[in-house]
């Protein structure tokens, strides 16, 4: 069981003519194993979303296009192999909440207001499975009692009714219900409050022991990536800058992104000086840093020189033989 | 009184009373802030946290006079507030930024004329297109803008840039508190940044208060000289942020600490 992406390109055009266009995933490589949690960190704007949404084919159809590159998964439940990439519109459907499930970041935004949070979940289930409508809602409410949410009592609310964690655990308990092997999550905990956001982050965790799932967990936050994930990439303009083992990547980063997003989070450690200046990263991500011919960060880099106009290639570091840490910059020599 | 003190609250309360039913004989009762009392010095940053729904911003519209108290006592600087009394300007004394800067700027206007209504409003400036330019490319430049996006709209800027213009407007009637709701969480960790060495430079530069609502403990570490603890609309703690971090006395401040550290890494010395 795993999926991998390999060369992944996407394009996003200004218009339908298709000119005026930028790379917002550009030569992506990434691989989940099963019961692995990957995370992908980034600002906005850097395109994780978006690449997120190309690994269903879900990017807006009339804008963007992918270019080149596939999407290779194999599922316990399917013999052979699948290519995301070359599959018909109707094989998609099979594919899409099947085999990889998505939870969308604004859980307020994602279900429908005006249907009963039951029938939305049935509906998914009827929409894949032959099953009598007995036994979808039995189904139903069995995954939202394992989200902690009564499902009896709760089965015939309105989203309305429910707060923002019950929302985002139903919207969970949706892309759950029909035993998925990968689980996409989308900024899960971005809308919600840090209590209800732990509890979220517990439930995903328990999911991933339970079911043995391969995650991708896309979010702003590294501490929120550090207690969840094992590997994590850092997305800049649509590159990874940096990918590696979670833990060692947060202690000793390479890239000078890594390192600013870091220096400008303040920390709860006890030797930690408050009231002193944060740091910054100057300026703000635009449409430029998507351009070819230098390092796409050179514009924010605190490091930067002139090696860095051209083409940054991504360079592997090994230690013993096995590949610990990818990073995107010319500066980095050793780790 | 006290000479330090710039709001001084006591006894606050707010109940919201509502049906259950349509046909329903007695009113329920919410306590969204229930006695609450504390006071804030000048030149203090005094930090509010709480989950959602612990009444954090009932207790900021209250102060801002955009919601009836049930009971209690209000005072800045020692006089009652009641907004109704024009003589004594307290609309302009006590200024509020908000949450999203992509909802509370309105995008129908220019930039200019978002920073300077609330100086026209108070007869600050005349209400004359150069005046009002002159006055919103003064205030930009105080919060490290462009005077050249005097006339943009809101859609036009990034949202680091859009919470500075409502920075720069709550400060261009020359608050002397002002109430920070939530003012980074919906912004990127490296502009987060950019606005908190903004808020701390522009506290130490005008002699403002801060109430600082926040729900992440970090930035409480990070700014607040004292913090007080809400729950379920009451005060659970108020203690010195340092007393607070090392030696919490309530159950539930220590929940809450626990919670963030678990979540929290040590910062490596970059």
């Amino acid at each position: 069981m795993s999926l991998e992406i390999n060369n992944l390109t996407v394009e996003l055009c200004a218009d339908k003519h298709n000119d005026n266009c930028i790379n917002v995933a550009d030569s992506l490589f990434l691989t989940v194993d099963e019961g692995e949690v990957v995370s992908i960190v980034g600002e906005s704007g850097s395109g994780k979303s978006f690449f997120g949404l190309s690994i269903l084919r879900l990017n807006p159809p009339r804008i963007s296009k992918i270019t080149s590159g596939e999407i290779k998964i194999k599922c316990k439940s399917q013999d052979k192999e699948i290519d995301i990439l070359k599959l018909k519109p109707e094989e998609l459907m099979g594919v899409r909440g099947r085999l990889v499930s998505m939870i969308f970041q604004d859980p307020n935004t994602s279900l429908n207001p005006v249907m009963k949070i039951g029938e939305q979940i049935t509906e998914a289930i009827i929409a894949h499975k032959k099953v009598s409508k007995k036994e979808a809602k039995d189904t139903a409410v069995s995954y939202l009692n394992s989200m902690n949410i009564d499902g009896k009592s709760r089965f015939g609310s309105y989203p309305y009714e429910l707060s923002g964690g019950m929302r985002q655990r139903v919207m969970i308990a949706m892309a759950m219900v029909l035993e998925p092997c990968f689980l996409i999550a989308d900024e899960p905990t971005t809308a919600l409050d840090v209590t209800t956001s732990l509890q979220v982050l517990k439930l995903i965790e328990d999911i991933r022991e339970k079911s043995n799932i391969g995650v991708i967990f896309i979010t702003h936050d590294l501490t929120v990536a550090r207690s969840v994930s094992d590997r994590t990439y850092v997305f800049y303009a649509g590159q990874v800058m940096e990918s590696g083992n979670t833990e060692d990547l947060i202690n000793n980063p390479a890239h000078p992104y890594t390192v600013s997003l870091i220096k400008s989070v303040p920390s709860l450690s006890s030797d930690y000086v408050p009231k002193q200046r944060l740091f910054t990263i100057p300026g703000f991500l635009t449409k430029d840093d998507f351009s070819k011919g230098k390092c796409r960060f050179y514009s924010r880099c605190f490091k930067k020189g002139e090696e860095c106009l051209r083409d940054i290639p991504l360079s592997s570091f090994t230690d013993g033989g096995k590949s610990v840490r990818d990073v995107r910059c010319v500066k980095v020599k050793n780790l | 009184m006290d000479e330090n003190i710039i709001l001084s609250v006591s006894g606050l309360s707010k109940h919201y009373k509502y049906y259950k039913t349509l046909f329903d004989i007695r009113k329920n009762v919410i306590k969204a802030v229930d006695g609450v009392s504390f006071d804030v010095f000048k030149n203090e940053i005094f930090a509010v946290v709480g989950e959602t729904g612990c009444g954090k911003s009932t207790l900021s519209k209250l102060i801002l006079g955009l919601t009836e108290k049930t009971s209690g006592e209000i005072y800045f600087k020692g006089e009652p507030l009641d907004y109704s009394n024009k003589k004594k300007d307290f609309r302009k004394k006590i200024q509020i930024l908000f949450q999203d800067p992509y909802s509370s700027l309105n995008p129908k206007k220019k930039i200019y004329k978002i920073i300077s209504y609330p100086a026209v409003k108070n007869g600050i400036i005349k209400s004359r297109h150069k005046d009002r330019m002159d006055f919103a490319a003064e205030q930009l430049k105080n919060v490290g803008l462009s005077e050249n996006i005097a006339s943009n709209y809101p859609h036009m800027l990034s949202g680091g840039q859009r919470q500075r213009v409502g920075i720069a407007r709550c400060l261009s009637v020359q608050p002397e508190l002002l109430i920070l709701d939530e003012p980074v969480s919906a912004l990127d960790v490296s502009i987060s940044a950019q606005i908190l060495n903004l808020l701390m430079d522009l506290q130490k530069r005008n002699g403002m208060s801060y109430i600082f609502i926040t729900h992440d403990l970090k930035l409480v570490r990070h700014l607040a000289d004292r913090v007080c603890v809400m729950y379920g609309g009451k005060i659970m703690e108020i203690a010195k942020t340092e007393d607070f971090f090392n030696a919490p006395v309530h159950s539930y401040s220590k929940t809450l600490i626990e919670s963030m550290t678990s979540m929290s890494f040590t910062r490596p010395n970059l």
